[in-house]
């Protein structure tokens, strides 16, 4: 049995090697729409010390987002001691507790919309082996599709120039990992509906309520049918013991999802809690 | 050590107390019921949004030749792919959506059919 799942470890590793940066050949044969080129002006570059490139790079996309915040206030908050870094779930906690929305982005092609868009993109990438990994969090700031470039604000570098490919690689290794912040009520160019509600969620979950609130009604205002919002408002709106808001924005879900039995549910809950 | 013999009777009532269900009935009238959290609603649009993705991507023309090809029953993985479960199916959704970039069918199917041999087999370990 184990033998079995060597050898599919193993194919999984060659099919990996085998296809190299499959992503900017796409995004290079059929750009989505946006234009050629396009470079993230003002943006200032954090600089620090080796280990601390986690806080650097998240400071420069808070700040990009409208958030007064220092790299060392962040530093306190992300760096892990001992581990000589930042963990991926420290960064978004971080985001979260500073009450901002982290939205993953997925893709190259996503990853450019939202630069186009004028979003800097944090990214973690492998600099080195994925058998000897070297991890690095930057700022994608630009790209140069006609050039096959990508602009970084990486390390003590400003808008550093990499070949396309190579990013796709480095950051491949890191599976793809990546987020644009934003502030509640805002959405993402490039993200979907569940990408934004799982933002919103976090921030709910972390008791920012307020700024919850302005998540949950950003992406109402874009999908003004979404299940996860018109839920997650009512149950913030219930917590404020705003019981005749929830039961109305429960109403809205039900209709629009009448197979939906937590939408029912909690409107019962709140229907009663009005009643009282 | 020993408990003097009033204090016996007590402990032993308030224990018997205890451990019938009476407390909690005394105070069950004032149960409200609660709200669902927004984490369920997110949960489950996420795993149909998962299942979405690999069902569309099972009915796929290009994807089913592969199989064929390969003297795999689209149909049979089909039925395999409907009894995993939700974690199972979301990383397989993940899979397919990194392996989709690029439009690379043999890539895809290597993932897929390397999930389900890799799901199977740790099963029956």
């Amino acid at each position: 049995m184990k033998k079995f799942l060597l050898a599919g470890w193993l194919t999984l590793q060659i099919a990996a090697c085998a296809s190299p940066a499959r992503q900017t050949e796409q995004l290079l044969s059929g750009p989505p729409g946006v234009p050629p080129a396009h470079v993230l002006t003002g943006i200032p570059l954090i600089k620090h010390e080796a280990g601390y490139c986690g806080p650097a790079a998240l400071t420069i996309a808070m700040q990009a987002a409208g958030k007064e915040v220092t790299a060392a206030d962040l530093a306190a908050q992300v760096i892990t001691p001992g581990g000589a870094g930042s963990l991926q779930m420290d960064m978004i906690s971080a985001v979260r507790r500073n009450g901002m929305m982290a939205v993953a982005v997925e893709n190259l092609n996503q990853l450019v919309e939202e630069v186009a868009s004028g979003r800097p993109v944090l990214v973690f990438q492998n600099l080195g082996l994925s058998w000897l990994p070297r991890w690095h969090y930057a700022d994608v700031v630009g790209y140069d599709l006609p050039r096959q470039e990508i602009i970084m604000h990486s390390g003590n570098e400003a808008y550093r120039r990499e070949p396309l490919r190579y990013f796709e690689r480095s950051w491949g290794l890191a599976d793809f990992w990546a987020l644009v912040i934003i502030k509640p009520g805002e959405v993402a160019q490039s993200a979907d509906e569940l990408a934004h509600l799982k933002a919103a969620l976090g921030l709910e979950q972390a008791k920012m309520l307020s700024e919850a609130a302005f998540a949950y009604d950003g992406i109402l205002r874009r999908w003004p049918e979404s299940l996860g919002a018109l839920v997650g408002r009512a149950n913030i709106a219930y917590q404020k013991t705003e019981y005749q808001t929830a039961v109305n924005l429960l109403r809205v879900a039900s209709k629009a999802h009448p197979d939906s039995i937590i939408a029912r549910h909690n409107l019962a809950v709140a229907e009663q809690a009005v009643l009282k | 050590m020993q408990l003097p013999k009033p204090l016996r009777i007590y402990v032993a009532i308030f224990m018997a107390a205890i451990m019938t269900n009476l407390p909690y009935m005394a105070f069950a009238a004032e149960v409200v019921p609660a709200m669902i959290p927004t984490s369920a609603v997110v949960e489950q649009m996420s795993v149909s949004q998962a299942r979405a993705k690999v069902e569309s991507f099972m009915k796929r023309e290009d994807f089913r030749a592969e199989l064929i090809k390969r003297g795999v029953n689209p149909e049979e993985v089909t039925s395999r792919m409907a009894s995993l479960n939700e974690q199972e199916l979301r990383q397989l959704a993940t899979q397919m959506d990194k392996a989709q970039y690029g439009g690379d069918v043999t890539g895809i199917l290597i993932v897929v059919v390397l999930v389900l041999l890799i799901i199977f087999l740790a099963r029956r370990i």
